[in-house]
């Protein structure tokens, strides 16, 4: 009965699904099947005919066009796509991996069927294209693909019933609410080899292409809605699945790049879906305004913190367009506005601190760290005994604890106790900010630093570790300002992935 | 099966849970919980750099059902189940505070054997005097708990009435009061960045 549901969930996602949802999981597919991909195109954008460039196993090089129909293809609908085709087949690729001048596969895909007139039309084309020396059009429909992509899972499916019940509760969600990260990411940690020996390069490759499907029906909710940052957050959470299995594993680089380079270019490809909503939207209201009030600032946190590191992001990798113009406007109009709602948010305003140095010649942004640990210290130490929202509470849990809605993300907290104030006043520290921390060490040494140590480093890209050390720490209380710089500069990215250094930059 | 109400009876056992947990707050002093949301260790370093295992004890308490099923459990005897249940469970977390706490005044010297003898107000000041008080920001003192056998309460309740009408006791708290109050002063100016 269960491989009835499987097909049914994959056969119904790849019906579903439109151009740009398809793009990643297809080419986890040809990964998975030994392609080499090269090139991905936001779609519409590149005017070759081609949205994917790859190279095959026997190093032919490969032009797709993907078509997201989910019916069966009319003559009408063919003559629409035709001059693409034309371009497909007959424009030579051009791309520093693959060799100029020799022959290319064409091939169209499409995840619907072909009506019987198209296919006349294809097989007469094909016999003129092959005449000239072209190559003739291959198409991949529905039919052929459905099988590939169960074949992806052999193995690779759920198999205990609560695995299954998450997937199910992800594929069928509304989808405009938060992802349930910790239900995807439980899907992921199950069905990743977590801890088996046999790991080993092509068995990993299968692995993780057959869980980038799993997010991808699990997104699917959230594509249709166009819940940006859920997609955003969904592949995030793949990509640290993948580092971790990776390092857990000892796989070499060459087996995790292509997985990693397809979430990242499915992070971007949200990331610029958010930058085009947030530029043609009027307010920033979502649902009923009458109840929207209340999450409004928490929601325009996350929004400035997410464009931030995708600024900072491209920056690193040297792209600058008028997305970021539309970014700085937007961050800069907002950041008055943010909210600390409890620790989780930290990281989002020192990522927008950070976006901001770049952007202003001024000291505006040290006054912000330097309210940001006041006001930290503020919720530490003076909420009652109930201490401020831990980091492991989300926006909607303190939303609604707030309100009075259900949940006490209090329970659990002690008053001074917090896992972000040591790294604000180291930041603080690298500053050179000395008069502020001054100003805040009275009230630094009442607290007690808290931190996580995990067992193994890998175990850090996980939602969740069993195994560890909740260690904390009491801050002196006269403490040496030069010993405070000392260790404040010492930075130690041993605990770090291998691919988070290579991006830090 | 028979008709249910899971849903009804799901939101009637959360109540009762927040009823038990309630109940051991109270009668645990309200002492304030820290609950890590990972890992299986929690240890402290101290200023020294020096890092201490706390070990962490299972607490547990289990419910004796001893309903009659043609009957059921009316609400009041699940209240009462649940209120046996929170003093079980508060019992062993007191148990667990006072072992880890004798052990942490024991190390730091500031444990007293009384050695058997009556709780006098000499007693009471000595183990006052062994402790750091804490005040708030405008200097009033935030008295800690003290916590006795009910069987020493009944002793000594009459001695106490009678310690805050003594004009020497009042005279002695006040001097100790001041002395703390100074230390605590010179506690918090060390509060402090320096070179």
């Amino acid at each position: 009965m269960r491989s009835g549901v499987n097909e049914r969930v994959v056969e119904n996602w790849l019906t579903s699904a439109d151009e740009r949802t398809l793009e990643v999981p297809f080419c986890q597919l040809l990964v998975a099947e030994g392609f080499r991909v090269v090139h991905l195109s936001r779609h519409g954008e590149w005017e070759q005919g081609k949205d994917i460039l790859a190279i095959a196993p026997d190093d032919t090089p490969c032009a797709f066009q993907l078509k997201a129909t989910g019916h069966k293809v009319t003559l009408a609908e063919w003559a629409s796509i035709f001059p693409q085709i034309v371009r497909l087949v007959e424009v030579e690729i051009t791309h520093p991996s693959i060799p100029p001048g020799g022959a290319h596969r064409a091939i169209l895909v499409i995840n619907g069927e072909l009506d019987e007139a198209v296919r006349q039309e294809i097989s007469d084309r094909n016999r003129d294209w092959v005449k000239r020396g072209r190559p003739a059009l291959e198409t991949w429909v529905r039919n052929d693909l459905l099988p590939r992509f169960l074949k992806l899972h052999t193995n690779l499916w759920p198999t205990e019933l609560h695995d299954w019940k998450a997937l199910l509760e992800l594929f069928l969600a509304s989808g405009d609410g938060c992802l349930r990260k910790p239900k995807l990411s439980q899907l992921l940690y199950s069905t990743l080899p977590f801890g088996s020996d046999k790991v080993k390069g092509t068995s990993f490759v299968r692995a993780v292409a057959s869980a980038a499907m799993l997010t991808s029906y699990a997104l699917q909710p959230h594509e249709q809605k166009e819940n940006h940052v859920a997609v955003i957050e969904g592949w995030t959470l793949y990509a640290a699945h993948v580092l971790a299995l990776a390092d857990c594993c000892g796989i070499a680089e060459k087996h995790w790049s292509s997985s990693i380079s397809l979430a990242e270019f499915a992070i971007q490809q949200a990331m610029l879906d958010l930058v085009g909503e947030i530029r043609t939207r009027t307010d920033l209201t979502e649902g009923d305004p009458v109840t929207d009030g209340s999450f409004r600032r928490a929601r325009v946190t996350w929004l400035c913190a997410l464009l931030a590191a995708f600024c900072l992001w491209r920056q690193g990798t040297g792209t600058i367009d008028e997305a970021d113009d539309v970014v700085k406007d937007f961050i800069l109009r907002n950041r008055t506005k943010l909210e600390l709602w409890g620790e989780a948010t930290l990281p989002q305003i020192l990522v927008i601190i950070w976006y901001l140095r770049r952007v202003l010649a001024t000291s505006e942004t040290d006054t912000m760290l330097a309210t940001l640990t006041s006001s930290l210290l503020q919720g530490c130490l003076h909420s009652g005994d109930r201490g401020f929202p831990d980091p492991y509470h989300s926006v909607a849990e303190v939303s609604g604890a707030r309100l009075g809605l259900g949940g006490d993300v209090w329970d659990d907290g002690v008053a001074g106790h917090s896992y972000g104030l040591r790294t604000l006043v180291d930041l603080l520290t690298r500053r050179n900010l000395r008069q502020t921390v001054h100003w805040l060490w009275p009230e630094v040494s009442r607290c007690v630093f808290v931190e996580f140590i995990a067992p193994q480093p890998w175990k850090l890209c996980l939602w969740h570790c069993d195994k560890g050390t909740v260690r904390s720490t009491l801050p002196k209380h006269t403490q040496s300002w030069s010993e405070l710089q000392r260790s404040s500069s010492r930075i130690d990215l041993s605990e770090c992935h291998a691919y988070s250094q290579s991006v830090r930059g | 099966m028979l008709p249910d109400f899971p849903e009804q009876k799901a939101r009637l056992e959360q109540i009762l849970l927040a009823r038990i947990e309630d109940n051991v707050k109270r009668q645990t002093l309200g002492l304030p919980g820290f609950v890590p949301h990972e890992g299986d260790k929690v240890d402290t370093q101290h200023v020294d750099g020096t890092i201490e295992d706390s070990p962490s004890q299972e607490i547990r308490s289990s419910i004796n059902k001893r309903t009659q099923r043609e009957k059921g459990m009316s609400l009041s005897e699940a209240q009462r189940l649940s209120d046996e249940v929170a003093q079980g469970l508060a019992g062993q977390i007191m148990g667990h505070v006072f072992s880890v706490l004798s052990e942490a005044t024991s190390r730091a010297g500031t444990a007293i054997d009384a050695k058997g003898s009556p709780f006098t107000f000499e007693l009471f000041l000595d183990v006052l005097g062994r402790m750091d008080w804490d005040f708030d920001g405008s200097g009033n003192w935030n008295p800690p708990v003290l916590v006795m056998h009910p069987q020493m309460y009944s002793a000594v309740r009459d001695d106490v009435v009678q310690w805050k009408r003594n004009p020497d006791h009042i005279r002695r708290f006040r001097a100790l009061l001041e002395r703390k109050r100074e230390e605590w002063r010179e506690r918090e100016s060390r509060r402090k960045l320096v070179d």
